[in-house]
């Protein structure tokens, strides 16, 4: 599966488990480099999960702006086993922040033309439909579909249980199929 | 744990690759790790400046209030002395009050009372009385002046001290809130400038730099301009936003406008 992260069982996901925690205790000491492979694991799960709200012109600055602010604030993760859960509910908060802003200003092109090119026009045209799904299925398909990631892997990447992502993973699909019409409109570009 | 089992066969895995095929051009790269961590050293600064700013506002406000406070005391502090010589004038004085117009403050009465028995029982005049009860209210007149009100004292170049007629808030002519054609006029007149920190700081040809304004209704000035995006802490960054504070926006009735606008190198 190309992109796809592979979950390879509960030995690699606890040792996992192990270097995130000892990394997360040497950036709460003050070894700010320690954060490095942090960023390299969990980018495409913030980007999922900003994905999932904000605009897609954006998300790239709110992924970056989670990962300073977590950064930041990391002195104050209490549990450096939570790291994900605590990291993903800073990527949900940012993402609606970026809503919020979106309100809140105008946005003004300065008239350039950029041409889009069409395989991106039709994702966005499927990302729209993920979108109008009910909350809690856009972010696990997003995670699923967007940034290749198994559903083992979004439980221990977003803190949420196993069983809710099997769940949100199968009805979220079941519901996307329906909008999309069993399949007519999604072709490989 | 194989992929597999999460999902209903192979026909959804199909499905589901086949959805990945489509979505992939929404995957990006992470940004290089430096960029981060940058931001991050740098965005300690302002979050250090953030915590001093509103202690100095505290502080600033707290000042204002204590001067606010003295100055108003002052006032009491006379009536006071003057009420020395009038409230030990004898019982059939204490009667007079009642035929004074304006009542007296509430704060002074109990001074009065510690205050006459300290003072020599000597007979005053009815009218004295009046006089001095009516003259705490002089000082009060004269602080809307100019030369003692207290906000003139703080801040004389308010337009009340200048003798100036305040300028009206909102005018009743003015669009609510600015089209799209008005900021991109306005920006039209300092976008040169911008373009020109592209120059100075080899900014690529094509390349954008993501302004976030706020501009103020009342007066159509920008009041912030940061750059945002990848330019948020570069030096071609710092310098278009410099730029665009320049610019000068038709004024509206919102007390405020954001505005997030690109500028193309």
């Amino acid at each position: 599966m190309p992109g796809a992260v592979e979950a390879s069982g509960m030995d690699d996901g606890v040792e996992r488990l192990v270097d995130e925690i000892e990394a997360v205790r040497a950036v709460q000491g003050g070894d700010l480099g320690a954060f490095a492979p942090l960023y390299a694991a969990y980018w495409s799960t913030v980007h999922g999960i900003v994905l999932a709200r904000a605009r897609t012109v954006e998300v790239a600055d709110v992924v970056q702006d989670v990962f300073v602010v977590a950064l930041q604030r990391i002195a104050e993760l209490r549990d450096p086993a939570a790291f994900g859960g605590w990291l993903a509910t800073m990527a949900r908060r940012a993402s609606v922040d970026a809503v919020r802003r979106r309100r809140a200003t105008t946005d003004v092109t300065d008239d350039v033309r950029v041409a889009v090119p069409p395989p991106r026009i039709e994702a966005l045209a499927v990302l729209q439909a993920i979108r109008e799904l009910p909350e809690a299925y856009r972010e696990t398909l997003v995670l699923r579909l967007v940034e290749g990631m198994t559903g083992p892997e979004i439980a221990l990447r977003t803190g949420m249980t196993a069983g809710s992502v099997r769940v949100n993973l199968h009805r979220g699909m079941k519901l996307l199929r329906t909008r999309l019409g069993d399949g007519e409109e999604v072709r490989d570009a | 744990m194989r992929d597999d089992a999460w999902w209903d066969g192979d026909d959804e895995d199909e499905r589901i690759a086949s959805l990945q095929r489509v979505l992939a051009p929404l995957r990006e790269p992470p940004r290089p790790w430096g960029d981060v961590l940058a931001q991050a050293r740098i965005g300690a600064a302002p979050r250090e400046r953030s915590r001093v700013f509103p202690i100095a506002m505290l502080a600033g406000v707290a000042a204002a209030i204590a001067v606010g406070w003295l100055w108003g005391r002052s006032a009491p502090q006379t009536v006071v002395v003057e009420r020395e010589v009038n409230v030990a004038s004898p019982p059939e004085v204490r009667d007079v009050p009642i035929a004074v117009p304006v009542p007296v403050p509430i704060p002074i009465t109990p001074p009065r009372e510690e205050v006459a028995p300290s003072v020599a029982p000597e007979a005053v005049d009815p009218p004295k009385i009046v006089r001095a009860r009516a003259k705490p209210r002089a000082p009060r007149e004269k602080a809307r002046s100019p030369g003692e009100d207290v906000d003139c004292i703080l801040d004389p170049n308010l337009a009340k001290c200048r003798g100036a007629q305040p300028v009206p808030r909102y005018d009743d002519g003015l669009p609510e809130t600015l089209t799209t054609g008005d900021i991109k006029a306005a920006m039209a007149k300092v976008k040169g400038d911008a373009q020109r920190c592209g120059e100075r700081y080899d900014a690529q040809p094509g390349e954008q730099v993501k302004v976030k304004l706020s501009v103020a209704g009342e007066t159509g000035r920008v009041t912030q301009s940061v750059a945002i995006g990848t330019h948020a802490d570069t030096e071609l960054g710092q310098c278009v936003a410099r730029a665009i504070e320049a610019a000068q926006f038709p004024r509206f009735r919102k007390p405020h406008l954001g505005v997030v606008y690109p500028i193309v190198m």
